[in-house]
């Protein structure tokens, strides 16, 4: 860009036009008309312009001869004290009318490629002085004003340079969420469509739901190792589906000593009646007593080998009853403590009554226990349940609702009675 | 003398009968069969009688405290008024006036005084407007002529033509003080200095005062013009009861020269006047029965109306134009005054060109300049006037040029508006509409920048609506004119006259609105499946443009989550609509421009705390700092609230969050 897109040393203009406080009651009013064309000449004391006020609709006038050129088209709401247009010695160039007033920031992006500077087209240059773009375009000539028939729609003339992320007009990005989005190149309005606020956890659960997508698309798929150093542990909001983070805690060894049952038995289709009465006397008999009988140390790895999916650090008493039939379902992060008497449960099997009525039926859901969180003693977790990161579960609570991160509940049900401060 | 009862049979007959109500209601008070207290028109009788001979059925009369004389004068309902005073159902109110609040046809009372003066002349110009031909009659005692409201509405009364007789009972006392004490100058000079022709009469010679009084109304029937008559009189008895310091024999002379002891004693042993007396005694005495047997006034379902009933709330969207706030209230006016044509609008600098001083009501005047009135600077007065049209079949919209001069229209708002209906037993409609702007960051300082509105809240019987920008004022104005039966006071944000009021809601969030006729709006969040906001942020009136900045930027850089939600109805206000977002948030912050301390967000707390108490709310406001508002920018700044006021207080309350 040359010096002349300085306005101030920009020689030739002979008058600006300015909108006029009129009233005590706006800061802001509309361009209601233009009564000339861009570029079109106007005399000295011809009315060019009408300000709708909130009281009257204004007459301004030009203070000399010369090329009108329009700044803020009509319609446009301007506030007070701007500069809505100016009287230039020379015809100006494409008009670049600003209609929004929300507009400025995203008015334009690139130069127009009649500019003749290619770098702005080929490098996205993100500008907000629009008078700068403006007058950098002006210097092209007045062709540019003729061929696109002047006047308040010469926005047209810039249309097809937008960036190629059209401005969102539909959705609100957290500043976290952005910083995400730009690291990991994403569209947002593909990616969020239906979401009016974008949050960061809802970058993370779009990331999370990908890479998971890919790895099954994917024929070799990273050892869990690799992905848990890949992929970073994330906490996760409370309402997250058990699902979605499951493979975050997955170690080498979660799905047990023989294998994941329910996995085994798709493989193996009409054998797996055999191989399931194998584990269960295996998994939910013989290591679900032992669990209570083994030494501490010993404790983790049965649990392992019975399907639970932990992380590290994770202390869990031996009278403390880790399912009974779907160990494979509980999923816990690293740090976590499950003290003695607790119940964490992934199933609920009515009696045949209350099940074939369909009063109670079966349910089978996931719980996912997350880092640092504490189940009190003689607590209960019900299916479906996420404790949320740096909880605590006060000792004889039930648990039937997710439990937010950095929180404590209690009773039963149980409710939230604290919540802690979040680290920033 | 006995053609006495011949030319005058009716007149004295209410006079006598004056007399015997009055005495009978004080022995039944000291009977203990009256609750409160009377005060009594003893040796003023031929007053009310004097005025209401002259009168025709479209005339209204306004008395004061001392009124049961000028009710039986009007309508000679006996046991309207013992029955009223005892309060029984049979009585004119059914028991909720008592004695100072009598209604019946075109009858009012009301025991604040001069106030009752302006209500009157909006009564007259009613009159006027609709040429019913009657005229407004209006008692005031000589103790009413220290009250303000008496000389605004007088000026505007001369000013205005408006058929209005201003009867002055001057008994030379104001309860007990004696007009020695409290009186400067001539009473009927104050009349003529308004240019309103003034009489002088006295109950002692009252077939003169009957002449007077008679030519006085003919008068003003013929002119249209106001006439001011004073009635030298004298009360017998206490102000109200047993408490009367004045000498015996200072009162001595005046109960021998008294017209109806006079009369009494002339008379002593003429047949007709015994049978007279006898008659009027059976009638009294078989009224205090008819009375004492009736049952109570009920508390029927409108006294119990206003309990609070729980509703579900329906949420819905609605579009309408984006425009300027102050063009959606001209429109919404201009639009009322063509679909209804008993819609009247005054106030000061209204009319064209001015057209206000926010420029709401420009134009107005051009069209319908019957309809569209400049007054005085006399806010009570108009706020008087507004509430007479209104009982008179009007819809008037009376504009306060600002909302801190609503404090002149407290005793017209609160003593008058709120009350008629109730206090007259629901046979009086009184929609009347005040209009004012309230609201700073205009750098009008200290008395022109209040947001005061918490004064107006809570008074039963009327209703408190405040622009947001998020509903059109259009919309809520033709609504308003369309249903309203309360008194409404509307408050419009001066900062909002400016805003664009518009339906398209900041990226992210969805706008909706309630089910009711008044909505209270909500931009609640697109969260998808998995969000849930983390505060709910009530916002009162003009405070939306800063709320709904703030819950950008919070979430922005903070990602908290607000579900904002901007009542168009301050009073009555029904914290059930927070309800569902009170569950999932269990944070509340209520965001004002007037003071906290005792103001519509303690309501909103107070009333979340006792209906949501289970769910462990937590709140916050965020409100104006104790102090009169500075006219300096940075000062006001400081002390009004605006959007990071809002943010820091929405992270508060999130952040430290405590069950």
């Amino acid at each position: 860009m040359s010096s002349s897109t300085e306005p101030n040393t920009t020689p030739g203009v002979l008058a600006e036009i300015r909108v006029p406080r009129e009233t005590v009651n706006d800061d802001v009013v509309t361009v209601q008309d233009w009564h000339a064309r861009h570029g079109e000449v106007v005399r000295a004391k011809q009315h060019v312009c009408s300000i709708e006020t909130s009281k009257a609709v204004l007459e301004v006038e030009a203070e000399a001869e010369g090329f009108l050129e329009i700044i803020h088209a009509k319609g446009a709401e301007v506030p007070i004290g701007e500069l809505v247009g100016r009287v230039l010695q020379s015809a100006p160039g494409a008009s670049d009318v600003v209609r929004d007033p929300g507009a400025p920031a995203r008015a334009r992006d690139i130069e127009p490629a009649a500019n003749g500077h290619t770098a702005p087209a080929a490098a996205p240059v993100r500008s907000s002085n629009r008078l700068r773009d403006r007058m950098a375009s002006g210097s092209t000539g007045t062709e540019a004003v003729v061929g696109s028939g002047a006047g308040a729609s010469g926005s047209s003339s810039v249309s097809g340079h937008e960036l190629p992320a059209s401005p969102i007009t539909t959705q609100t990005i957290s500043r976290k969420a952005q910083r995400l989005i730009d690291e990991h190149q994403l569209d947002p309005r593909a990616a969020f469509a239906g979401l009016g606020l974008v949050r960061e956890v809802d970058v993370i659960r779009f990331l999370e739901q990908r890479t998971a997508a890919r790895m099954q698309e994917s024929p070799s798929p990273p050892s869990p190792a690799e992905r848990l150093k890949s992929e970073p542990v994330v906490a996760s909001e409370p309402r997250v589906q058990a699902a979605t983070v499951n493979s975050a805690y997955a170690s080498g060894k979660s799905k047990g000593l023989f294998g994941d049952a329910a996995a085994s038995a798709k493989d193996r289709g009409n054998r797996s009646v055999i191989w399931l009465a194998w584990n269960y006397i295996w998994r939910n008999w013989f290591l679900g007593h032992m669990v209570r009988i083994a030494p501490r140390g010993v404790i983790l790895t049965l649990h392992k080998w019975r399907g639970v999916k932990m992380g590290r650090d994770v202390f869990i008493d031996p009278t403390a009853i880790v399912e009974t039939a779907f160990p494979e379902n509980i999923t816990i992060g690293n740090d976590v403590r499950i003290t003695a008497g607790c119940v964490i449960m992934t199933h609920i099997k009515a009696p045949h009554y209350l099940r074939e009525t369909g009063l109670v039926p079966v349910v089978l859901k996931p719980v996912v226990l997350e880092d640092h969180c504490f189940i009190g003693v003689n607590s209960v977790v019900m299916p479906g349940v996420t404790v949320g990161k740096a909880s605590v579960v006060t000792s004889g609570s039930v648990v039937v609702n997710n439990v937010p991160p950095y929180t404590m509940v209690q009773g039963n049900p149980a409710k939230v009675i604290k919540q802690f401060p979040r680290p920033e | 003398m006995s053609d006495l009862l011949d030319q005058y049979a009716g007149d004295l007959r209410a006079a006598l009968t004056i007399r015997f109500v009055e005495q009978r209601l004080l022995k039944l008070f000291s009977e203990g069969k009256l609750f409160g207290t009377v005060h009594t028109c003893i040796g003023q009788e031929f007053v009310g009688v004097s005025v209401a001979r002259c009168l025709n059925d479209a005339d209204t009369l306004f008395s004061n405290h001392r009124g049961h004389g000028h009710f039986l004068a009007y309508r000679r309902n006996i046991v309207g008024l013992i029955g009223e005073i005892m309060g029984k159902s049979v009585g004119v109110c059914a028991g909720r006036g008592g004695s100072q609040h009598v209604q019946q046809d075109g009858f009012y009372s009301n025991g604040i005084q001069g106030g009752i003066v302006p209500v009157t002349a909006g009564m007259a110009l009613a009159h006027k407007m609709q040429k019913t031909g009657g005229i407004g009659v209006v008692y005031v005692g000589d103790g009413t002529l220290g009250e303000g409201a008496l000389y605004e509405s007088m000026n505007i009364i001369s000013k205005w033509d408006l058929p209005v007789l201003l009867v002055n009972e001057n008994n030379l006392f104001a309860q007990s003080t004696s007009q020695q004490q409290t009186l400067a100058g001539d009473i009927n000079a104050r009349a003529e200095a308004f240019g309103i022709r003034s009489w002088h009469s006295n109950t002692w010679e009252w077939s003169k005062l009957f002449e007077n009084m008679q030519a006085c109304i003919e008068e003003i029937r013929r002119t249209g013009r106001p006439a001011w008559h004073r009635v030298d009189t004298f009360r017998l008895m206490a102000h109200s009861k047993g408490d009367d310091n004045r000498p015996e024999d200072y009162v001595q002379p005046y109960r021998d020269k008294d017209p109806i002891n006079v009369l009494l004693k002339q008379h002593e042993h003429d047949p007709r006047w015994q049978t007279l007396i006898r008659e009027i005694e059976q009638e009294i005495e078989q009224a205090v029965q008819q009375a004492e047997s009736a049952p109570w006034g009920a508390v029927d379902d409108a006294i119990a109306r206003n309990t609070h009933r729980a509703r579900g709330y329906r949420w819905m969207r609605k579009s309408f134009e984006k425009e300027k706030g102050v063009a959606s209230v001209r429109k919404g006016l201009e639009q009322g005054m063509a679909d209804h044509e008993n819609l009247v609008v005054i106030g000061e600098d209204i009319e064209s060109p001015y057209g206000g001083a926010f420029k709401c009501t420009m134009g107005l005047s051009a069209r319908w300049p019957e309809r569209v009135r400049n007054t005085p600077i006399s806010e009570g007065a108009i706020a008087g006037i507004g509430n007479g049209l209104a009982m008179r079949g009007m819809l008037p919209v009376v504009e306060i040029m600002f909302g801190d001069f609503m404090t002149l229209c407290m005793d017209q708002w609160i003593n008058h508006a709120a009350k008629f209906k109730f206090m007259f037993n629901d046979k009086v409609r009184i929609p009347v509409i005040l209009r004012t702007p309230m609201g700073g960051k205009r750098g009008y300082a200290a008395t022109h920048s209040q947001s005061i509105e918490k004064h107006f809240l809570g008074l039963p019987d009327t209703q408190v609506l405040c622009l947001h920008h998020r509903y059109a004022p259009a919309m809520m104005y033709a609504d308003l004119f369309r249903t309203i039966e309360l008194p409404t006071l509307v408050i419009e944000n001066k900062i909002l006259y400016g805003q664009n009021v518009h339906a398209e809601p900041p990226a992210g969030f969805d706008l909706l609105f309630t089910d009711e006729l008044f909505p209270t709006a909500r931009l609640k969040p697109e969260l998808g499946a998995h969000g849930q906001a983390d505060v709910t942020v009530l916002s009162v009136g003009g405070m939306s443009l800063d709320v709904e900045e703030a819950a950008v930027r919070l979430f922005q850089d903070e990602e908290i989550v607000c579900d904002v939600f901007m009542p168009t109805r301050l009073y009555p206000f029904d914290v059930g609509v927070l309800e569902q977002s009170l569950t999932e948030t269990r944070k509340l912050l209520v965001v004002e421009e007037g003071q906290g301390f005792a103001g519509f967000g303690a309501e909103v707390i107070a009333q979340a705390a006792e209906r949501f108490g289970h769910l462990g709310i937590a709140a916050r406001r965020v409100s104006a700092t104790p102090n009169p508002i500075p006219a300096a920018r940075p000062l006001e700044q400081h002390c009004l609230p605006g959007a990071s006021a809002v943010v820091n207080k929405a992270m508060e309350i999130v952040r430290e969050f405590v069950h």
